[in-house]
C-alpha cells in the first residue's frame, strides 16, 4: 500500500492543473505549423510565418537538418536581403496583418512608418496583385527577439502568374552579403545587384549526398527541410538602398532575365 | 479507440486519425507540461510542438501500441528545452486567473484539501526540475519507472533514485509544513 502522502502527491497534481485545458486555437495553431513544415507555404499568408535561418558558421552549416526554411517570397526577401546577419540576429519572423490595395499605399506606408517606391504597373506588363504591411521580428539563435521592425511586401501578376515580389524595410542592422552578386547595374547614384539562390527543399531527416555537401560549400545553395518530397525553387534577386529604404524585388521561378529585372527596378526608382 | 490502431491509421497518413489522437490526449500533454514547465504560454507551447512532431514523426514509432511514453518522451524534451530558453513574464491574464482560481469559495473540507494540495504543489515545484519530471511522470501520468526510464533515456536506476531524492524531499516539506501550521494555528 502506498503511504498516504503519495497519495496526496498525486492528489495535490491532478488539483492544481485539473482547471488547466488546451485553448480553443491550440489545435489551429498545430494544424498550421503542420502544413507549414509539411508543405512549401503558399506565398502571403497572412499569419505569422517563420524564416529560418541562414547559418554563418561552417560549423551550422553542415548540421543543415537544423534549418528550417520557408520558401515564400517574404521568406526569401528577408533572409537574403538581410544578408549575413549582424550582431545576434540569425534570422528573421514575419507576421502580416492586413492586406492593402494600391489605392490604400498612403495607409500602408502610415502603417510602415516611410515611404516606399512602388507601382501599379510596369512597362513589361506585371501589374499590381496586393500589398501587406506587417511587423518582422528578428531573432537570435535561442529564438528570442532581438528587435522588431515593419516590412512591406508587394505581390505582382502578369499573365495570371504571381512570380515577382517587393520587399521593402528600414530594418536597423544590415549584414554583408556572403555572395558576390551575380551581376551589377547602377540607376544614378543607386547601385543595383543582382543574384541567384537555388534552394534544394527536403524532408525531415533527409541524409545529405556527397553532393549535397559540395552544393552547400556554395554560397547561392541552400538545403532546407520542410516539404514532403525533394524539389527545387530558384530565387532571384535585384537588391538597392533607396533613402534608408533596403528593397528587394524577387523573382520566384520567374523566367525573367537579370537584365528585365533591373529594368523594373529602375522604373520603381524612378516612381513619383 | 485503441492507441494502436490510431497510430496504425495516422501512419497511412489519416488526418481524422490524427484529430482523434489529439482530442484525447491534449489535456494530459497540456497538464503535464504545466507541471513540468510551471505556466500555461510554455506548457501551450510545449503541447503545441510536441503534437506537430508526433504527427511529422509518426513513422519513427516502431512499436504502435508505445503512443503514450513515446508522447511523453517528446513533451518532456520539447518542456525542458522552451522552459530552458525562456525566462517569460506572466502575462496579466493568467496572474488574473491564478488569483480567481485561489479565491474561489469553497465548503470547508474543500478549503483545507485546496491549501494543502496548494502546498504540496509548491513543494513540488521547488524540486530540481529532473526530479520534479520524474515525480510528475510517475504520480500523475502513471508510468512506471521503466517507462519513465525509456521517457527519459536513463536507467532505471536513475529513476529511482530520482524518485526516493524527491518523495524524500517532499515527505520532509509536508510534515514541517504541517508541523508550523499545527503550531501558528
Amino acid at each position: 500500500m502506498r503511504p498516504l502522502y503519495e497519495d496526496k502527491i498525486r492528489t495535490a497534481l491532478e488539483m492544481q492543473c485539473g482547471d488547466i485545458s488546451a485553448s480553443g486555437t491550440l489545435k489551429q495553431k498545430i494544424d498550421g505549423e503542420i502544413r507549414r513544415r509539411g508543405k512549401v507555404i503558399p506565398m502571403y499568408l497572412p499569419e505569422e510565418q517563420e524564416v529560418s535561418m541562414r547559418k554563418q558558421s561552417e560549423q551550422n552549416r553542415k548540421h543543415f537538418n537544423t534549418k528550417k526554411l520557408v520558401i515564400g517570397v517574404a521568406a526569401a526577401c528577408l533572409l537574403i536581403s538581410g544578408g549575413v546577419f549582424a550582431g545576434k540576429t540569425t534570422g528573421y519572423i514575419s507576421g502580416y496583418d492586413k492586406i492593402y490595395s494600391y489605392e490604400e499605399l498612403d495607409s500602408a506606408e502610415e502603417r510602415l512608418g516611410f515611404s516606399a517606391d512602388v507601382v501599379e504597373s510596369f512597362s513589361n506588363g506585371y501589374s499590381f496583385e496586393e500589398m501587406l504591411v506587417g511587423d518582422t521580428r528578428a531573432v537570435d539563435e535561442n529564438g528570442d527577439t532581438v528587435y522588431t521592425f515593419p516590412e512591406l511586401n508587394v505581390q505582382y501578376i502578369r499573365d495570371g502568374v504571381s512570380d515577382i515580389a517587393l520587399c521593402a524595410d528600414m530594418r536597423p542592422e544590415k549584414g554583408e552579403q556572403a555572395k558576390a552578386p551575380d551581376l551589377t547595374d547602377q540607376c544614378g547614384d543607386i547601385a543595383l545587384r543582382y543574384d541567384v539562390y537555388t534552394y534544394k527543399l527536403v524532408p525531415e531527416g533527409y541524409e545529405l549526398t556527397e553532393e549535397d555537401k559540395e552544393n552547400l560549400e556554395r554560397d547561392d545553395y541552400e538545403i532546407s527541410e520542410g516539404s514532403d518530397e525533394i524539389e527545387y525553387a530558384q530565387m532571384t534577386h535585384v537588391l538597392w538602398e533607396k533613402d534608408g529604404v533596403y528593397y528587394d524585388l524577387l523573382g520566384n521561378d520567374t523566367a525573367l532575365s537579370g537584365e528585365e529585372m533591373f529594368a523594373m527596378a529602375k522604373e520603381l526608382i524612378g516612381a513619383e | 479507440m485503441e492507441d494502436e490502431i490510431l497510430v496504425q491509421q495516422l501512419k497511412k497518413g489519416s488526418r481524422e486519425a490524427f484529430d482523434l489522437l489529439y482530442e484525447k490526449y491534449k489535456n494530459l500533454v497540456i497538464r503535464t507540461a504545466y507541471l513540468i514547465t510551471g505556466n500555461k504560454p510554455d506548457s501551450e507551447d510545449a503541447a503545441q510542438e510536441t503534437f506537430v512532431k508526433v504527427y511529422l514523426h509518426i513513422s519513427e514509432l516502431k512499436n504502435d501500441a508505445g503512443l503514450k511514453p513515446w508522447m511523453m518522451q517528446i513533451l518532456v524534451r520539447t518542456a525542458y528545452r522552451i522552459g530552458k530558453k525562456r525566462s517569460r513574464e506572466v502575462p496579466d491574464e493568467e496572474i488574473e486567473s491564478l488569483s480567481e482560481s485561489q479565491t474561489v469559495l469553497s465548503p470547508l473540507g474543500q478549503m483545507i484539501k485546496q491549501e494543502e494540495a496548494g502546498m504540496i504543489f509548491r513543494a513540488v515545484e521547488a524540486l530540481p526540475v529532473k526530479q520534479r519530471t520524474v515525480v510528475v511522470l510517475y504520480y500523475y501520468n502513471e508510468l512506471s519507472v521503466g517507462e519513465i526510464a525509456r521517457v527519459l533515456g536513463c536507467r532505471e536506476g536513475t529513476v529511482k533514485s530520482r524518485l526516493h531524492t524527491a518523495r524524500k524531499f517532499l515527505k520532509g516539506e509536508l510534515e514541517n509544513r504541517m508541523d508550523i501550521r499545527s503550531k501558528t494555528s
